[in-house]
């Protein structure tokens, strides 16, 4: 996940959340940086926090039936509104939305370099679960 | 190192049977809120038959007589993202050691003969994970060169 976690004066912004459409799909894709056609892909849920001028960040979302656990893709909030508590209203809902489908846990693979990522998840409760390590054969 | 690391075979599913059980056992008590003991064999004949007879997946045995360890790969899916640098990814799904023949090289001539392994099969890359409370076995891998390459952080719902 990416997104700016830090804590700022500047005042939470109005919006609501809701499940993005296709019609969401240019906005999603430019703020993913990605092509992929998210809507194609039943396994997947994609979050919109819709502000006044439009919308200002993501949250996608997958659902691991068997396991009963749902895992949070990405969560990307516009570079403009970061600090505005975008991040936080998406990852509640992102709670709120795993528990509709009664999975047991949420969880989030931050990249290792990414402490701002971590620090945010930890202040929202999660706590480190498992590590992937990698190395090149 | 007392043991030999060659290719497992279906015809021993019992003794790998025993051997998953082991990690199964180790993770249900480690992680309840993620694993629990269940009934029947470890792995089923058709799971094992495919991980075998897969062109991208094997299991790896260590046999000392008995079969003391094995290290199962299997593949990982390529990443759908259109940004993500194409990798081929081997994925070291479990490996394990007997308890009573731990500390005495088997693990880790599991886990090199396992990079040899996914490295002769065209994978640019081996990945595995660790669960967090399983700091012995990551000071293992990163011994071995392994590195955090992302950082599952999870939150009961």
């Amino acid at each position: 996940m990416d997104t700016e976690p830090t804590d700022t004066d500047l005042a939470p912004l109005a919006m609501r959340v809701r499940l993005a459409g296709p019609r969401d799909a240019q906005v999603i894709a430019d703020l993913l940086g990605s092509t992929d056609d998210l809507f194609a892909r039943p396994e997947l849920a994609v979050l919109v926090a819709q502000g006044d001028e439009g919308v200002l960040g993501v949250a996608v979302l997958r659902a691991r039936p068997p396991a009963r656990a749902t895992e949070l893709d990405r969560l990307v909030v516009r570079a403009e509104v970061r600090g505005r508590r975008v991040g936080r209203r998406l990852l509640a809902a992102a709670v709120e939305w795993s528990r509709q489908r009664r999975a047991l846990q949420l969880e989030v693979p931050v990249l290792a370099a990414d402490a701002d990522a971590r620090r945010f998840l930890k202040g929202f409760g999660f706590a480190a679960t498992s590590d992937r390590l990698v190395l090149a054969a | 190192m007392s043991a030999t690391i060659r290719a497992g075979r279906v015809d021993e599913e019992e003794a790998l049977c025993a051997l998953f059980g082991e990690l199964d056992a180790f993770h249900a008590a480690s992680r309840p809120e993620l694993f629990r003991s269940f009934d029947g064999p470890a792995r089923s004949r058709a799971q094992i038959e495919t991980w075998i007879a897969g062109p991208d997946s094997t299991i790896l045995v260590a046999e000392a007589g008995d079969l003391v360890g094995l290290s199962l790969i299997i593949p990982r899916a390529a990443s759908p993202f259109a940004g993500a640098v194409p990798r081929r990814i081997a994925v070291i799904d479990n490996l394990v050691v007997r308890a009573d023949w731990r500390d005495r090289g088997i693990g880790e001539a599991l886990l090199e003969a396992s990079v040899a392994w996914a490295r002769a099969h065209g994978s640019s890359h081996v990945e595995l994970g660790v669960h967090a409370v399983n700091r012995h076995a990551r000071r293992f891998y990163e011994r071995h060169g392994f590195a955090t390459s992302v950082h599952w952080m999870m939150r009961a719902i």
